[in-house]
């Protein structure tokens, strides 16, 4: 049923292409969205990517592997867009510094928090990115290092050292605010 | 190791929580829609206009081979349109008048220069 819909769109058809936009618009709307951190950015460049995806669909050969292409096409969007933003540039990899084994105390933390978003800030754009396509979307490494243009080594660093900002985040808002309390 | 995973996947649902609302609406496929008109058009104009000088280029040579149909035989043959109505008004009035003649004459030189034109 999809391959006829996308053999239809790759003739131009606009029912068929409007059909498409309604099956995976909102997927890539979320996509984009979660890597940029704005849905206002994540709108400007889903519009950006449908137009893209029409226009290259005629040259897509295997119509079944459409939405595997459209999330590639998505995906590489949103980090162009990212690496031209001026804070893009790789952090440098520094030494972790972690507190004793406290991910159980983070993870409670983290069932409570009421805004996710707002934890997320804390990270740096290519962090973010890097976060919401290992943990979201369920990017492998070695895809992120392609996507990414870094090594399979770099990312898994990287991914660690977000992780830990996180954590080292949700603990010491919560222990600002004991303090505060006091 | 394991409880990083945790902790990995926690934030994972609750972000995809968070963002399972946004939905795309009808408004964005409206802007989408119009820019894939536009670029459609845009790509078809060139092989519009490119018929369009090759259906002129067809109707010129067709001309050209063919002179009984050429531009200036139309003028004559809604001429000889006017003139057999004329002609054919004074038959039924006065077909014996001077200007009857003078039509037939007339128009046996029209004849001449229309091939094909019915004689009569």
């Amino acid at each position: 049923m999809t391959d006829d819909l996308v053999r239809a769109a790759q003739r131009g058809h606009l029912p068929a292409l409007k059909l498409l936009y309604q099956q995976y618009a909102s997927g890539v709307l979320r996509l984009v969205t979660g890597i940029l951190g704005s849905v206002e950015d994540g709108r400007d460049l889903t519009q950006e990517i449908f137009i893209k995806a029409f226009e290259k669909l005629p040259e897509l050969q295997n119509v079944a592997a459409f939405a595997g292409w459209l999330k590639q096409l998505s995906s590489r969007m949103a980090i162009d867009q990212l690496r031209r933003k001026s804070d893009w540039a790789q952090p440098e990899i520094l030494e972790l510094i972690e507190a004793p084994d406290d991910w159980v105390q983070a993870c409670d933390l983290l069932t409570q928090l009421d805004d996710v978003e707002e934890l997320l800030r804390v990270l740096s754009t290519s962090e973010r990115a890097l976060v919401w396509l290992f943990a979201v979307e369920g990017y492998r490494h070695d895809e992120l290092a392609t996507l990414m243009a870094t090594s399979e080594m770099a990312v898994r660093q990287r991914y660690r050292r977000a992780i830990v900002k996180l954590k080292a985040t949700l603990i010491n808002k919560v222990s600002h605010e004991t303090a505060r309390r006091l | 190791m394991k409880q990083q995973e945790d902790f990995s996947k926690l934030l994972a649902d609750k972000l995809r929580a968070t963002h399972e609302p946004l939905v795309a609406d009808e408004a964005l496929w409206q802007a989408i829609a119009a820019k894939v008109t536009t670029q459609s058009q845009r790509r078809a104009w060139p092989w519009y206009s490119l018929a369009a000088s090759l259906a002129v280029i067809a109707f010129w040579t067709y001309l050209g081979a063919n002179p009984a149909q050429n531009m200036s035989g139309h003028t004559p043959q809604i001429a000889l349109i006017s003139l057999d109505a004329e002609l054919q008004h004074l038959l039924l009035t006065e077909p014996d008048s001077v200007e009857v003649a003078l039509l037939l004459e007339k128009r046996k030189a029209m004849q001449i220069n229309l091939p094909g034109s019915i004689e009569l």
